[in-house]
């Protein structure tokens, strides 16, 4: 009894030389990092409707690229995204899949966007426009964040001795976004610097 | 053996490539205009300067200006958010920094957005200020007219937004050492134990057991004591330190005083660069704002 009552005393010590907070932090600074990236995700999939209809009332002979974005936002928005797709590695690569299919398809239209001159002054369009470039940005940063956050994370889980720590507290593993997922979609855009625009 | 051939193999392999990363350095944050490309004078600098500081001192949101050649071979979006992280204006837990970054060179600019101000600077906004305010100016050449009229209209918004006022004083330092705390408990409880245990036989000698226990419990219970005492003086000699804290951020005037008093952690960073009298305040960033050429 007194043993155990020691022991009790003395749990704050040993917890805290096996890892044990630093992993239940860690754990939750992966859960709010990832939270970042799913939230400027819905953002982006927030704006999609809108930017088709502006687009639709000026350029609505562009049906191919304009059902491509609408089918990617749908296809995005059947995976529930939350916390516990961390936990499943398959529904994450599905999930990343997804969102990788919106983004070219919302550079497509873009791109096409640029033959309407109507369509590029009308103000809708530009502060659409602008929130969509501001989302991606956002994206990015929130997806290198959460590299970092699952770098520490998935260290931590597999070195020793707080391995041991993460075993019997069923923490594992979660994966970081693929190599060649990641060259798609993080690429920055390549933009021309050898012809400034001309000065008027 | 063959395994620990691998692992050196692989180590020597592993450290003798060591990846290349080509970004551009981020000069250290001393002013709240950075010119690296000398594109100001000096009076551009002490006009823009000062609106700065009045913004500050008025409603406790920081702005500050980088000019740099290129940001090359990264873009000017992932220049500016590692700016924005190192810098951290803005205040902590408030995140109501602006930077406006200008790359010279690549004739590419940038409004980045913190966190707290992402309502009232929507991206929308953002490109407009670039687009309509700044743009022309710099299509002509006037760089420091460009980052007045974007600056005055980023102030604007901020007027228009509800923040809380800028803080006078640093204030609690407890809330870092509260495991410390913990700890010195425990020990002070353990060792009083380890005292009574030790004790209880000899002082079973010169009296009754009774007496041994009381006595055991007593001295126990007096270290117990003691070990609240120490952690006392220790928070003491803490909150003292942090009061003398108030000097290095807060010599600059009345903007820097709520500087380095919000950080629940020790940065020994914070105390290296007083004597600039500048630096952010802890804002954090999500990567809002938005992006032009001209």
């Amino acid at each position: 009894m007194r043993f155990l009552y020691r022991l009790t005393l003395l749990a704050p010590l040993f917890l805290s030389a096996c890892g044990y907070n630093q992993l239940q932090s860690e754990d939750e600074a992966v859960k709010a990092s990832w939270s970042e990236v799913l939230n400027q995700y819905q953002r982006r999939a927030d704006l999609v409707p809108n930017l088709v209809n502006t687009v639709k009332g000026y350029a609505d002979h562009e049906k191919e690229v304009l059902t491509q974005v609408t089918e990617a936002r749908a296809k995005v928005g059947k995976i529930e995204a939350n916390a516990d797709l961390l936990s499943k590695p398959e529904v994450f690569k599905q999930f990343q899949a997804a969102q990788g299919d919106l983004s070219s398809a919302l550079s497509k239209l873009m791109v096409v966007s640029e033959n309407y001159p109507q369509l590029k002054a009308d103000t809708l369009f530009r502060d659409l426009q602008a929130q969509l470039e501001g989302t991606e940005n956002r994206i990015t940063v929130a997806r290198n964040r959460y590299i970092e956050t699952i770098k520490v994370y998935n260290i931590l889980v597999r070195s020793f001795p707080s391995n041991l720590t993460a075993k019997l507290f069923g923490l594992e593993i979660r994966p970081n976004f693929a190599v060649e997922n990641e060259a798609a979609i993080s690429t920055p855009p390549t933009v021309d610097f050898g012809h400034p625009a001309p000065t008027h | 053996m063959d395994m620990i051939w691998r692992c050196l193999l692989c180590f020597l392999l592993l450290s003798g490539f060591k990846p290349v990363v080509a970004e551009t350095p981020i000069p250290e944050l001393k002013e709240r205009i950075t010119d690296l490309t000398g594109s100001l004078t000096a009076t551009d600098k002490e006009t823009l300067d000062q609106s700065l500081k009045a913004l500050e001192a008025n409603k406790g949101a920081q702005i500050a200006i980088l000019i740099l050649e290129s940001t090359l071979p990264e873009t000017i979006e992932q220049t500016s958010i590692r700016v924005a992280d190192q810098w951290k204006i803005g205040r902590k837990g408030i995140d109501d920094g602006v930077i406006v970054i200008i790359a010279k060179q690549d004739r590419t600019l940038r409004i980045e957005v913190g966190r707290g101000l992402e309502g009232v600077i929507p991206d929308a906004m953002a490109k407009r200020i670039i687009a309509e305010d700044m743009v022309p100016l710099l299509k002509e050449g006037h760089m420091a007219g460009a980052l007045q009229k974007g600056v005055g209209s980023i102030s604007h918004l901020i007027q228009g937004e509800v923040l809380p006022p800028p803080a006078e004083s640093p204030s609690n330092p407890a809330e870092a050492s509260g495991s410390v705390m913990m700890m010195v408990l425990f020990i002070g409880l353990f060792v009083g134990q380890f005292l009574q245990r030790i004790l209880s036989p000899m002082t079973a000698g010169i009296g009754g057991s009774l007496t041994s226990g009381l006595l055991a419990i007593l001295l126990g219970l007096s270290l117990w004591l003691a070990g609240i005492l120490v952690v006392f003086v220790f928070l003491g000699i803490l909150s003292n330190r942090r009061g003398g804290g108030g000097r290095w951020t807060g010599g600059s005037g009345g903007y820097g005083g709520g500087f380095g008093g919000g950080y629940g952690d020790f940065e020994g960073g914070g105390s290296s660069h007083g004597d600039s009298g500048y630096s952010g305040g802890g804002g954090g960033y999500s990567g809002g704002g938005a992006s032009g050429r001209w």
